[in-house]
């Protein structure tokens, strides 16, 4: 697969700007995470953003969207692409992070401190509920 | 040390591993052979057969285990508390193994609140003195905030 497909024109980048980043493997046909970063700086040909996670600066081509130091990137295999991020885009990632902060936090309760009986609604409920949205959502799963 | 020679086939016995004199984990077990000096239980997990000195209770040749098993004659009582002890690691477990993701957020809120609402209730109620401290809420997620969203 070519490399041209994955080009983003973001000449028009400015700071303040959300870019949606993607992270794609060394075929250029597996898109790994995808995140949200915030432009911090431009030069003439570069956008500097910063990664919210974990507060990293990446540097991008405005012309094509592609990480320019990718090699220097924590995770090799997966090459940063940024394009401008759409509200549907920082809905979506905003939505991820909320999901994952809500899990996060049930998984981490500390649930030997609930009595068993009042357990094994809650298990029940939720077994329920993956089983339905499995049902809708990924019915191959369960077949 | 617990006398067990009274143990007979079919009794159940409660097995406490030690570790270092401190009682860590405790499970129950069937005996299944009866020898003169050693009584022969069988884990049903997987049916390995561990044998006990019938006189202190204590089991036989646990020289490299760390956490070394004694043996006594389970009471109604311990039989209880242990399957009870299963069953919540059970619940537990299945819990855990939910695949939290395939369900909306909108559906997990409820259920986080509820169960955030049942530790705080049954923490006040057994461990008063860890809520002193004051739970850890971060409500406010710096990442969106940081994300101007």
């Amino acid at each position: 697969m070519s490399r041209k497909k994955y080009y983003n024109d973001l000449t028009d980048i400015k700071v303040g700007d959300n870019v949606l980043v993607f992270e794609f493997d060394d075929d250029f046909d597996e898109i790994g995470e995808e995140f949200l970063a915030k432009v911090i700086r431009t030069t003439k040909t570069q956008f500097l953003a910063s990664i919210s996670e974990n507060q990293e600066d990446i540097r991008f081509s405005k012309k094509t969207g592609n990480s320019i130091d990718w090699n220097t990137w924590t995770d090799d295999i997966y090459k940063p692409l940024a394009k401008k991020a759409t509200k549907k885009d920082i809905k979506r990632i905003k939505d991820t992070i909320y999901k994952e902060k809500v899990i996060g936090r049930m998984q981490s309760i500390r649930l030997r401190e609930i009595p068993t009986e009042e357990l094994i609604p809650i298990r029940d409920q939720l077994m329920h509920l993956e089983t339905k949205y499995t049902l809708i959502n990924n019915p191959e799963d369960i077949l | 040390m617990a006398n067990i020679s009274k143990a007979k086939v079919g009794d159940t016995l409660l097995i406490t591993e030690m570790d270092y004199g401190e009682p860590y984990d405790e499970f129950i077990i069937e005996v299944v052979r009866l020898t003169k000096t050693q009584v022969v239980a069988s884990r049903s997990i997987n049916e390995i057969d561990i044998r006990f000195y019938k006189k202190s209770g204590t089991m036989v040749d646990c020289g490299r285990l760390d956490f070394r098993p004694v043996a006594s004659i389970a009471t109604k009582k311990d039989i209880k508390r242990v399957k009870d002890d299963i069953l919540n690691e059970n619940v537990i477990h299945d819990i855990q193994s939910t695949c939290l993701r395939e369900i909306p957020t909108k559906e997990l809120i409820p259920i986080r609140d509820q169960i955030k609402h049942l530790v705080t209730k049954y923490t006040l109620i057994n461990n008063p003195e860890e809520l002193l401290g004051g739970e850890d809420e971060d409500e406010e997620d710096d990442l969106i905030t940081f994300l101007g969203l």
